[in-house]
């Protein structure tokens, strides 16, 4: 078990992370998330080992990290640029974390083919890193950091860098994978999308601090504040004369005979389904996704979930 | 340096004592010379002795004059072999860089050769064959430095100006000179530095009127005026750390962030712009070898037609030397594969430091001095000074040590790039992987740098080889190198010390062009 207890890092006088507190437990996915600057990968840096800690402490299982250096900290660890050395080949790359723990060749050779299966790129040892793909350099990286079998995995944005159709694909075969071989591992990501379909619980960072560590669905429904709602992608947050801010989650809203009359703003075909705003007449501004063909300017009446509605 | 390599720091100590020993404490050992072992006279007296006036007014204008004539040859070069791409591009450029590369005592002959007493265009003892060979010298740092800022300048911002209305000239002179003019100021202040402080040239065809600073100190020094000797070396000095601040101040002040072109170079189009690429390159190839050409075909000229006789008189003994021409062969390999371990070794730890610290410090600048300082300074000063602690003037490694000072900073500058250029990343990698801080060096570090640090060793050994102006100092009588035999049998008049010259030369410049050519199948940053 990972316990981050008051971890704040700064890098060269800055704060950037500010008074963490976690604790993971074995085999648990958590996903690190939040915008671009949030101090997600310094923290990360840090679990590693690869940034000091200006105050607070890392431990393990109950034993403190904090004068252990990287090399020596068993956590596995995928760059978002991968990071494989260029004057390896793939065999060498995934490899290189076996022979730094002095296993024999031969038992390393056996390794790295297992490691190369699990990813699906099983025979690929003598390829140089020069000549994969983008898709396959992450799952080098990826078997890289995995075939030591660290007890602790760290993925840095570990599809940042690929085209949107790839990163789904990724993403739902690295859910599966962590999932059957239990690997305690952080994600981080500013991906919502991502953290939800990986993790068993989402942290979410902003400027340095950590706001919510929730599991998905739970997030989801309550979210801690109207930030982290924003961030989340639920735009449709209201002010209620009798009950203050609410915000509405999409999924409660629907086109009906009766309820809120309103006009389409906006109307959008999107996978089969049209992404819609409606303003209400009480002047509410409401997007949510609906079957019905709908143009801009046609009057409606939406329905709403009573469970879908969050006072924040 | 961050945090995990800090426990690599007293990687430092090993080049700091090194420098501090062998070039720190020389060069204060000539200041105190020069202030101290005095014999009565008065600077004045002294300086006048050395007629400095002369001599100083001469390594300025001359060294001026060649920097001009060679940025202006070597502007149109420098486009031709960068702004279009033809089979045979690379090597024909590499080709053009041997010059730059040949001991000078090798450019000395075949100018001999060419502009003799004797010859249809007899230049030597006047300046002109000084400039001539200055310009024939340095013409490819401006190809190489101008050109290879030239090649990385996109075409879409000449592109940009011209849909704006620039014509062709316009366009050149408002964007690309501009963008060139840091590369241009480079070229300039290295071609400059090294006209000043020219010493093989001058010495060997300039003829007793011309002496440029740092022949003077040669010369004071046979003259037994030792103090003289070490003022001058300290005026020089000054000159050169004027020149290198001065170029450091302008060079902050001008850094431009560059956008890089994408793709390939086109080839020249048209017969029009054909001719006239081609043209330049004809010239510039048979003005660069055509000198060398003539020395190999001198080379094998004896009194009864063509044939090896000089080659083969090298290895009968000589009444100028204690051994044999052929030993002095043997010497100069030795000591250059002893200088490039040396050099590799220092130059290797001092670039490790560099490229963790990414910043300019006063170890970078100290591991640079060397090549501003000249080489007649580096063996003046460890004749005066290294007979402490121990007498090392009689040493044999006392040549390569020299050899690997004037070396070292090749190694840095091949290495440093490469280094600094291994992304952060790739060392946390393998960290998170388990490599301690030692095993990062030797995994990650050192196997990426490994070409760059086999083409510092390259550049060391030839410098090694065609090493004059220290050498000619501290070389026992018992161990002369190729260059310091040479010097002796083009000194002498008689015809078949020429041949043997020429003989000599002949082989030092084809060791030297292979060792070049080598390693500029690599070719990491230019020199």
């Amino acid at each position: 078990m990972l316990t981050l207890t008051d971890v704040s890092v700064s890098l060269g006088g800055l704060p950037i992370v500010h008074n963490v507190n976690l604790s993971i437990g074995d085999g648990e996915i958590v996903g690190l998330l939040g915008p671009s600057g949030a101090g997600k990968s310094t923290l990360l840096r840090a679990i590693a080992g690869l940034v000091p800690l200006t105050t607070g402490t890392i431990a393990w299982d109950g034993q403190s990290l904090i004068d252990t250096p990287p090399h020596q900290r068993n956590f596995g660890f995928m760059f978002q640029d991968y990071a494989l050395f260029p004057h390896r080949n793939v065999g060498g790359n995934v490899g290189f974390g076996l022979e730094m723990r002095g296993e024999g060749s031969a038992q390393v050779a056996v390794k790295v083919t297992t490691a190369l299966a699990w990813v699906g790129l099983a025979g690929m040892e003598m390829r140089s890193t020069a000549s994969l793909s983008g898709g396959e350099q992450q799952r080098v990286a990826l078997a890289r950091a995995l075939a030591p079998n660290p007890r602790l995995l760290l993925l840095d944005e570990p599809v940042g860098s690929l085209d949107r159709e790839l990163r789904t694909r990724l993403i739902d075969e690295l859910a599966g994978m962590l999932r059957e071989r239990q690997i305690t591992t952080i994600v981080v990501t500013h991906d919502q999308g991502e953290a939800f379909s990986l993790a068993d619980r989402v942290a979410v960072m902003r400027t340095g601090r950590l706001i919510a560590c929730e599991p998905p669905r739970r997030l989801w429904q309550i979210p801690p504040d109207e930030w982290t709602a924003r961030f989340l992608g639920m735009t449709n947050i209201v002010n209620d004369p009798d009950r203050g801010r609410l915000l509405i989650r999409p999924e409660g809203i629907t086109l009906a005979e009766s309820g809120q009359a309103g006009v389409v703003r906006s109307a959008v075909f999107q996978e089969g389904r049209y992404r819609i705003t409606v303003l209400t007449d009480r002047g509410w501004e409401l997007s949510f996704a609906t079957s019905d063909p709908v143009t801009n300017g046609t009057p409606v009446t939406v329905s709403i979930d009573p469970d879908s509605i969050v006072q924040l | 340096m961050d945090p995990n390599r800090r426990s690599l720091r007293w990687l430092v100590a090993i080049p700091t004592l090194f420098l501090a020993y062998f070039f720190v404490y020389p060069l204060v050992s000539i200041l105190w010379v020069s202030l101290t072992s005095g014999d009565g006279r008065s600077w004045a007296e002294i300086l006048h002795t050395a007629r400095i006036g002369k001599v100083a007014w001469f390594s300025v204008w001359q060294a001026t004059a060649s920097t001009v004539l060679t940025v202006l040859l070597g502007i149109p070069v420098a486009w031709a072999f960068s702004r279009f791409d033809f089979p045979g591009r690379r090597l024909l450029r590499a080709a053009m860089t041997i010059p730059f590369v040949l001991p000078t005592v090798v450019v000395a002959a075949a100018f001999m050769v060419l502009f003799g007493r004797t010859s249809s265009l007899p230049l030597v003892e006047t300046v002109w064959i000084v400039l001539i060979a200055h310009v024939f010298y340095n013409l490819a740092v401006v190809v190489r430095v101008v050109g290879g800022m030239w090649e990385s300048i996109d075409d879409r911002l000449v592109e940009a100006a011209r849909t704006m209305g620039a014509n062709r000239w316009t366009a050149f002179r408002t964007v690309t000179l501009p963008l060139l003019r840091p590369a241009i100021a480079a070229a300039s202040a290295i071609v400059f530095l090294f006209s000043f402080t020219s010493f093989g040239v001058v010495l060997l065809l300039g003829g007793i009127r011309y002496s440029t600073i740092e022949v003077a100190v040669w010369r004071r020094y046979f003259l037994l005026d030792l103090q003289g000797a070490a003022t001058l070396a300290v005026i020089q000095l000054i000159g050169v750390t004027v020149v290198l601040t001065v170029y450091a101040s302008w060079q902050r002040k001008r850094q431009t962030q560059q956008t890089v072109r994408a793709g390939r170079l086109p080839a020249p189009i048209g017969w029009k712009q054909r001719t006239v690429v081609f043209g330049i390159i004809g010239l510039a190839l048979v003005a660069e070898l055509g000198p060398l050409v003539t020395l190999i075909v001198r080379s094998f000229k004896t009194s009864d037609g063509y044939g090896f006789a000089n080659f083969a008189a090298l290895t009968n003994p000589d009444s100028a030397f204690l051994v044999t021409p052929a030993t002095a062969i043997g010497n100069s390999l030795r000591f250059g594969l002893a200088a490039v371990a040396l050099a590799v070794l220092i130059g290797g730890l001092a670039s490790v430091v560099i490229a963790a610290h990414r910043t300019s410090t006063w170890f970078d600048t100290l591991l640079m001095l060397p090549l501003g300082t000249s080489a007649v300074t580096i063996g003046f000063g460890f004749i005066v000074a290294l007979d402490w602690p121990i007498d090392l003037r009689t040493s044999t490694m006392l040549v390569p040590i020299a050899h690997a000072l004037v070396a070292i900073p090749f190694v840095v500058r091949t290495t440093v790039p490469v280094l600094a250029s291994i992304r952060n990343h790739l060392r946390e990698a393998a960290a998170t992987l388990g490599a301690s801080p030692r095993q990062v060096l030797r995994k990650i570090d050192l196997p990426i740098a490994a070409k760059a640090l086999a083409a510092g060793g390259g550049l060391a050994f030839a410098v090694s080889l065609g090493e004059f102006g220290a050498t000619s100092f501290i070389a026992r009588p018992s161990t002369p190198t190729l260059p310091v035999a040479i010097f002796r049998f083009l000194a002498r008049p008689a015809e078949a010390s020429f041949g043997k010259a020429m003989a000599m030369s002949t082989i030092l410049m084809l060791v030297t062009a292979v060792v070049i050519l080598a390693i500029d199948g690599y070719r990491a940053g230019d020199l």
